[in-house]
């Protein structure tokens, strides 16, 4: 089985992890012991401090010849501190950047439509998937009034941890454009739990590299008591839907 | 076929001794926990090729220690060769006649003591201390919650004062890990357990490389967690086939007298 990595980031730390893989060629290392394929990456600037920064230093790190497909972080602009949306999604098509991530709660802005509509309207038209992290970017309870304030954009949330399913099962049920990142989602028989509930369709399988552990994240999938075919939508099957999507 | 392989094809460990020294039977309210009782652990077990768990009650640590410790007995009465029972203690309860657990009844292995879920009460407590003398007159086994750096250095002060009983550090190596290297260097009387709900990469060689192989114990905290993600990162890791092995059931062999 190959996996799709849905979240790795690349670039130095400010806060590199004594033994982890922190440099490119150790996550390439990990990939391939894993059998991580392809991984979509962001950059640490991008994250930690400066976006637009980050997002530069990605394209010499990533795309052709590489196994990198490229994640930018965004922000919304209305005072011009970021690309306005037009000209976000104009670059992103030149440098072939297949998908946004945003935090909003690092950034300080709600992501109610006042704030993110015209960014998530953008994103909406070019079927472009949008990342965030639980509880880093977004509160649990936060879940449900974002993928109804965009009902047309993929919201890919990641590092969804196990005391989360009696929020995610609701909002899986009344929300079809949420999708669970399964890095850390260690419920005891999680994965058969949501693929019984007819969610196979919705999981995607991340690692979190450099920070979190694909050993682990794939050992989840790999010995799930589901279908094979069930595992191969987990591990790259439904990101390669969504990216199949985008339309830049 | 190498251990990796096993882990690369989703496959249970057939021919090594796997033994999960960190594992819990039953239900709770606070989120979600799924397959809890004991067929689904054995199930569990079965799939992934574990061949033993030390096993607590979950609810009974936050309630009722005799009704908790009761459902861990009697799931050790069911399979006696798969579930080995550890009797729950508290700091709020003192007057436990121990003898009740390991002389009247014959059906518990060792001890379990997590006092950060009974008011935030720390392992050091003098509420405790009964437990730990029990302990260490009979050399049993004793399994800390070791999650914060505080309880960590409170498990090796126990671990001193308390040479004949045999401590298990859970959750080591992670939030608190400078503090179980030093559990490790000061206390033969200490093995660190593995789990973690959210690992990262490479910290199972950095502990080991601390530590030694010798010292490092597979857990997974089933059911409160799945438990195939830290059998795979142990499988998947840098570390050599006969380290896994140790790290996966030769360990707590030696150490526990399985």
């Amino acid at each position: 089985m190959k996996f799709l990595d849905a979240r790795i980031q690349l670039g130095r730390s400010c806060m590199p992890h004594e033994g982890a893989p922190n440099t490119t060629e150790e996550i390439l290392e990990v990939m391939q012991r894993c059998d991580i394929e392809r991984a979509i990456a962001s950059h640490a600037i991008a994250k930690e401090s400066n976006m637009q920064a980050g997002n530069e230093a990605l394209l010499a790190l990533t795309g052709e010849g590489t196994p990198f497909l490229r994640q930018w972080y965004a922000m919304p602009s209305a005072l011009g501190e970021f690309f306005s949306p037009e000209e976000l999604f104009r670059q992103m098509k030149q440098h072939d950047v297949t998908s946004l991530r945003l935090m909003p709660k690092k950034c300080g802005h709600p992501i109610r439509p006042y704030v993110l509509g015209k960014l998530m309207a953008a994103a909406a038209d070019c079927h472009v998937p949008v990342f965030m992290n639980l509880h880093e970017d977004i509160a649990p309870d936060e879940l449900y009034d974002l993928c109804k304030y965009y009902p047309d954009v993929d919201l890919v949330i990641c590092r969804v941890d196990y005391r989360q399913n009696r929020v995610i099962g609701p909002v899986l049920e009344q929300c079809p454009n949420l999708y669970i990142g399964t890095s850390i989602y260690v419920v005891h028989s999680g994965l058969k739990l949501l693929s019984d509930h007819g969610y196979t369709d919705r999981l995607i399988f991340e690692s979190g590299l450099p920070n979190g552990s694909a050993t682990a994240a794939v050992s989840l999938i790999r010995y799930a008591e589901i279908s094979e075919e069930e595992k191969e939508l987990i591990a790259h099957g439904n990101m390669e839907r969504l990216l199949s999507n985008v339309r830049l | 076929m190498e251990l990796r392989d096993h882990a690369v094809l989703g496959r249970e460990l057939k021919d090594t001794f796997v033994v999960d020294v960190h594992t819990h039977i039953g239900s709770h309210n606070n989120y979600q926990r799924v397959g809890t009782d004991a067929e689904a652990i054995i199930h569990t077990m079965d799939r992934l090729g574990v061949d033993k768990i030390l096993c607590s009650n979950s609810p009974g640590a936050y309630s009722d220690l005799r009704w908790g410790n009761e459902v861990a007995a009697k799931a050790h009465t069911k399979y006696p060769d798969r579930i080995l029972a550890l009797a729950v203690g508290s700091p709020h309860c003192p007057e436990i006649d121990w003898d009740d657990y390991f002389i009247r009844d014959d059906r518990f292995f060792g001890m379990k003591a997590v006092p950060f879920v009974q008011g935030q009460q720390p392992i050091w407590h003098e509420g405790l201390m009964p437990m730990y003398e029990y302990a260490d007159k009979k050399g049993l086994a004793v399994l800390f919650h070791a999650w914060l750096d505080s309880e960590t250095r409170d498990a090796i002060k126990v671990a001193k004062q308390f040479p004949n009983a045999r401590f298990i550090l859970g959750h080591a190596g992670y939030t608190a890990r400078e503090a179980a290297v030093e559990a490790c260097k000061q206390c033969d009387n200490v093995i660190l357990e593995t789990t973690f709900s959210a690992p990262i990469e490479g910290d199972l060689e950095w502990i080991v490389g601390k530590v030694g192989t010798d010292r490092v114990a597979y857990g997974s905290d089933l059911t409160a967690f799945e438990c195939a993600h830290i059998l795979g990162s142990i499988l998947l890791s840098r570390l050599t086939d006969t380290e896994k092995e140790k790290i996966l059931g030769l360990n707590a062999k030696a150490f526990f007298g399985l």
